[in-house]
């Protein structure tokens, strides 16, 4: 009953919220808004990069008056805009330094540093700056999904995360390292990881994003999968892959997570029960509709047939014994 | 690809290249100018509660702006120190939730090159750093390289010591009544192993309109694990184990048209286990001159004859009619390979549509060429003395997916997206195997092996084997086949509007078909050996020399499809630029499931919001309900996932001070209808079929998180942290077994630290760290040990900024 109140109070919440968007833009925004479209700076989300050279001004220029973030782009991955040579396939100033992201600079530096007439991502939506990014980045499965992904569905772009001028972490430029940057939105996901059985992502061994690629792809969850397009687990559990002579079908067709919860569990072996043949008997029962066979009449449950495993020990599946006793 | 080759290619050692490499580069000893800038992480952040000595990065005291030296600016930190523990309780649980021992420690190690004209030799940018060395359970190297448009190169080195023992975890649970008492104190399947996980990937001309890349990854997972063998009662079996698993991965993509990359990936994956069993201990004996080791197994409770009513006579010895081994060995050395393809694409060709595409092939073969098994002792339900198995087993994993994704962009603010999915596997497994079996009455008796000279007619004489009604087959000949196949389709269709620049929303359809087949059938050659040949062999002719042969055959098969729905929509607003909003929900059905625990329902809602009021100020906050039903006749599952969370972050910009808190509540649940057997019998259990009893399979679990820290910096050179994390879990179960305690479903896990971080001079830093580590259960203990523990943590370390 609970969830039933809980709904139409969050749905009314978020549209009194979204009402209050829509008219509450402040005057100078909207003067601000009406000038870049003026202007002409390119705020669609298709990025059209303007080829006429006479509108740029090259990113020495730009250095004369932001030079110390010029000085923090020479240390990043980016610097390689400014090289020599043709660059994925492309030519031209409007694929170099600064202005490869930023947009063509004349009107910029000829209006005395006029803001509106540069595009910066401070005031960009998510779709708009994360088009600049991808732009570039499109290509490869590991960005190839990004427009769309839960991410960008949800309004988070590329610079939510990533800091192409005053970034925490070298690599990726990060605003944070994994998993703090990950937590900041997903609150629910830190205390899972604090549980006492919990893969390792807090003592710095495992990272958000070895199972999860935070730039989206083709499954839920945005989770990866193995190159045999099996369950992401299977990448460091690989004795557990199989396949196997006599499969335990609810692992192969369900997945890990029937059984487990891959952050943190307060249960051994990251499990969803503490009592392990409650987990089992929640499929393996007398019933009209489930294709798992029930347990026995002799598995006498205040006995000692309370710990399945002990004696169905290879519950991944087996390559000797169809009752999964042995591996 | 030989045996040897892997081996070799294993063993060329890049893990050992990469220290090298790390240590030659150590040699550009340098010393730090004066101070300009922090030092850059290295990628990870960590919890401080749980990885000790760094606190938050952001307050380290040292500032290292490097030295410019052969082309390169060079930095450079290293923090070594030690780490002093101690704890009181469960060592064992100590060791599988902390493991952090006394010792010397290399903590941290970073080396940053970058050159800044970009004209390095063999690369501009390197970078390698690693945590953990010394004898920390979780260490990593990892190293980066790379030169502008020509190459970047990553390795990435993980070990990870995993010690586990929660004593609950199949534990039989021994009631003290029984005679002899014999709890259990550790867990039947403690597990001391180390995982070694090394990748490393090359792109080659990541920049280029043809693009290489080559990875290789190396997993070892060594050590040993304990394990367990049903066979009469259930004996502890010691496995040592190494498994290892190489990937090896090519590919190239080519950008044939503007904005379009065109990729083609190859894979091998190439698994070994070679994990062996053998009996643990032969903690008894056996009446003899000299007295015979024998096992009883871990399974005692003698009311229900297990293993039976008297295991232990009044001479002390143990009773030659119960069940227990002699000696027990398996082994089967099992080879898998997974070869895949993988061609896939991504176009933006079309200004209006991006189009991306994944077409992947896989065929994996896991042979088991040669299982033996070995058993001596005595099962008492079927006499049998001992047995030997002998056999193969195959399996392959056919798998075939597509996948295929369209954004179409209709206007600025309106975007189509359509997204497909097919997947099909098929797994067909085959095993063949043939078991001998001797019979006997007792674990001092000898059984006879048939022969037609010492079992003449009538076949009654004591030199035949001496079998029982219920003794099963002396040669078994077995063979079994598996199937099992999941057929896949799921189309996600959405429409994506922006009302405004502040506020989005998007709303779709999901459609899901899966079509689930598992079957198995048996052939089995029975042949049933005098005496009582005809104890299984019902309608079959006896033979001249008094056996019996009979062939059984059986087969089953499920066919499962499942037809299921889902609406999803979610709004995201911007309400001003410190407040954001976002919402989503999906809706789901399903007409069937393969599981009694998959949902037939599903409802999900996450509400995340975010508000930055000044730029050092940071609230959030988030609710995130799953609500799962599967409520078909005899099922009633029921279960949710709710989740309600709040967090604060204060990090002014002077980095005097700083406090990060956040709190969260978590309350799991599920109740699922179920049958079962229990004697006696729960109080109000009603009957779904004889001995079967009702019940409902309840699991309440109700937890809350809370974390806290704060950082100061009174002075340049200073800075103290002090943080606590503290989780807290009740709950209630249904519980069958009278002897098994809630355990892990009530405790309290509580993990203060504070830390010390001094600038004794430029460039080095001392620090020191106290981490305090307190489980404890409140539940009853069990017939096993107490479960909780506490344990301090203190590191005492000299960071260097070279």
């Amino acid at each position: 009953m609970k969830r039933f109140i809980l709904l139409p109070i969050l749905a009314i919440a978020v549209l009194l919220a979204s009402a209050l968007a829509l008219f509450s833009a402040e005057p100078g925004e909207k003067r601000a808004a009406a000038e870049k479209s003026k202007a002409g700076a390119d705020q669609t989300k298709k990025y059209a990069r303007p080829t006429d050279p006479a509108l740029y001004v090259g990113s020495e220029t730009c250095k004369t008056c932001h030079e110390d973030i010029y000085k923090n782009f020479e240390g990043t991955a980016h610097f390689v805009t400014r090289l020599e040579g043709k660059f994925a396939g492309h030519k031209g100033p409007e694929w170099q330094g600064c202005e490869a992201c930023h947009g063509p600079g004349k009107d910029h530096v000829d209006g005395g540093g006029d803001k509106t007439k540069i595009f910066t991502f401070k005031n960009a939506t998510a779709q708009e700056s994360s088009a600049r990014c991808l732009d570039c980045h499109r290509n490869g499965e590991e960005h190839s999904n990004f427009q769309r992904s839960e991410h960008l569905k949800n309004n988070v772009g590329c610079v939510d995360c990533h800091s192409p001028h005053h970034a925490a972490v070298e690599h990726a430029l990060l605003k944070e390292g994994q998993p703090k940057l990950c937590y900041g939105c997903h609150l629910e996901v830190k205390p899972e990881f604090s549980r006492p059985f919990h893969h390792r992502v807090n003592e710095g061994l495992i990272a958000c994003s070895d199972c999860h690629n935070p730039h989206g792809g083709f499954l839920s969850r945005q989770l990866r999968s193995t190159a045999a397009q099996d369950v992401v687990c299977y990448n460091c559990h690989a004795d557990k892959a199989g396949p196997f002579a006599f499969e335990h079908a609810a692992v192969k067709t369900e997945g890990c997570v029937a059984c487990h919860t891959p952050h943190g569990s307060a249960n051994p072996r990251l499990l969803k029960r503490s009592q392990i043949n409650l987990l089992c008997l929640e499929c393996h029962t007398l019933t009209v509709d489930s294709a798992a066979p029930a347990i026995p009449s002799f598995h006498n449950q205040a006995q000692k047939y309370q710990a399945c495993t002990l004696c169905h020990v290879a519950v991944h599946g087996s390559n000797s014994d169809q009752f999964l006793f042995k591996p | 690809m030989t045996r040897m080759t892997h081996s070799l290619i294993s063993h060329i050692s890049c893990r050992a290249a990469m220290v090298f490499l790390g240590a030659l580069l150590c040699g550009f000893a340098v010393t730090a100018q004066s101070i300009v800038e922090l030092q850059p992480t290295t990628g990870v952040s960590v919890d401080p509660t749980r990885k000790s000595p760094v606190g938050l990065t952001s307050t380290t005291t040292e500032d290292n702006g490097g030295l410019s030296t052969g082309g390169y600016l060079v930095k450079q930190t290293a923090e070594v120190g030690g780490r002093i523990s101690d704890f009181s309780g469960n060592e064992l649980m100590w060791d599988t939730l902390v493991n952090l021992g006394s010792g010397v420690r290399l903590l941290e190690y970073s080396l940053n090159l970058h050159s800044p004209t970009h004209g390095g030799f063999l690369f501009d940018d390197l970078s390698f750093s690693n945590f953990g060395y010394g004898g920390d359970p979780n260490d990593l190297t990892r190293l980066r390289f790379s030169k502008g448009k020509l190459y970047n190169f990553e390795g990435i080195f993980r070990r990870d010591r995993n010690v586990f023992d929660y004593n609950l975890l199949a534990n039989p649970l021994n009631p003290a009544t029984s005679v002899p008492d014999v709890p259990i104190l550790n867990s039947p399947h403690q597990l001391f192993l180390t995982r070694r996980m090394s990748d490393y990937n090359l792109n080659l001309f990541p920049l280029s309109i043809v693009r290489f890349r080559l990875g290789y990854s190396h997993n070892i997972q060594q050590g040993t694990a304990f394990s367990s063998v049903h066979e009469g009662t259930e004996a502890q079996l010691v496995q040592p184990t190494l498994n290892i698993t190489d990937n090896y991965h090519f590919g190239v993509s080519v950008r044939a048209l503007p904005r379009t990359s065109l990729n083609y990936d190859q894979f091998y994956t190439f698994t070994k286990g070679d994990s062996a069993s053998t009996l643990y201990a032969l903690p008894y004996n056996l009446a003899g001159t000299p007295p015979i080791p024998v096992d009883l197994g871990v399974s005692f409770n003698t009311a229900a004859g297990q293993p039976c009513a008297t295991p232990i006579l009044g001479t002390g010895f143990v009773n030659p009619a119960c069940n227990a081994f002699f000696s027990y060995s398996r082994s089967g050395r099992n080879r898998v390979q997974f070869p895949a393809e993988q061609a896939s694409f991504q176009s933006s060709y079309f200004p209006w549509m991006d189009l991306a595409g994944r077409f992947s092939y896989s065929k994996s073969e896991n042979d088991l060429p040669a299982y033996d098994e070995l058993f001596s002792g005595l099962i008492t339900r079927t006499r049998q003395r001992s047995y030997a198995t002998t056999g193969s087993s195959s399996a392959e994993r056919l798998s075939v997916t597509g996948d295929f994704a369209a954004t179409i962009h209709v206007s600025d603010r309106f975007r189509i997206v359509d997204d497909f999915r097919y997947d099909n596997f098929r797994i067909p497994g085959a095993w063949l195997l043939t078991t001998n079996s001797l019979f006997a009455a007792t674990l001092l008796s000898t059984p006879n092996v048939f022969s037609p000279a010492t079992c003449p007619p009538p076949f009654t004489a004591a030199t035949c084997p001496q079998h029982s009604a219920s003794s099963s087959a002396d040669v078994l000949a077995d063979a079994f086949s598996d199937f099992l196949r999941q057929e896949r389709q799921v189309n996600t269709f959405e429409l994506e509007y922006d009302f405004t620049r502040r506020i989005n929303a998007f709303a779709g359809y999901r459609y899901e078909n899966r079509d689930i087949t598992d079957s198995t059938s048996d052939v089995q050659l029975q042949t049933f050996y005098p005496t009582l040949a005809t104890r299984a062999c019902t309608g079959q002719p006896i033979q001249s020399d008094g056996s019996c042969t009979t062939t059984v055959t059986s087969a089953d098969g499920t066919y499962v499809p499942i037809q299921a729905h889902s609406l999803i929509t979610g709004v995201s607003a911007r309400v001003t630029d410190t407040l954001r909003l976002r919402f989503d929900t999906e809706l789901y059905y399903a007409d069937n499931a393969f599981t009694r625990i998959s949902p037939r329902h599903l409802q999900r809602y996450r509400l995340r919001t975010t508000y930055k009021p000044v730029d050092w100020v940071n609230l959030s906050g988030g609710i995130s309900i799953l609500e799962n039903r599967n409520t078909a006749l005899d099922i009633g599952n029921l279960q949710h996932n709710r989740s309600y969370s709040i967090a604060a972050e204060f990090a002014p910009h002077e980095g005097k001070w700083g406090v990060d808190l956040s709190y969260d509540y978590n309350d799991i649940f599920s109740q699922t209808n179920i049958c079962y057997v229990a004697t006696p019998s729960p109080a109000g259990a009603l009957s779904c079929g004889a001995p079967f009893l009702t019940g409902i399979s309840l699991y309440a679990e109700k937890s809350h998180f809370g974390s806290g820290s704060v950082f100061l910096r009174p002075m340049r050179k200073l800075t103290a942290t002090l943080g606590y994390t503290v989780t807290s879990t009740d709950g209630s179960t249904l519980i069958l077994n009278p002897g098994a305690p809630s355990g892990p479903l009530t405790f309290r896990y509580h993990l203060p630290v504070a830390g010390i971080a001094y600038e004794v001079s430029k460039g080095f830093t001392f620090k020191t760290n106290w981490n305090y580590y307190d489980y404890k259960e409140n539940s009853d203990v069990g017939p096993t040990l107490p479960r909780n523990f506490r344990g301090n943590v203190v590191t005492v370390s000299i960071r260097y900024a070279l």
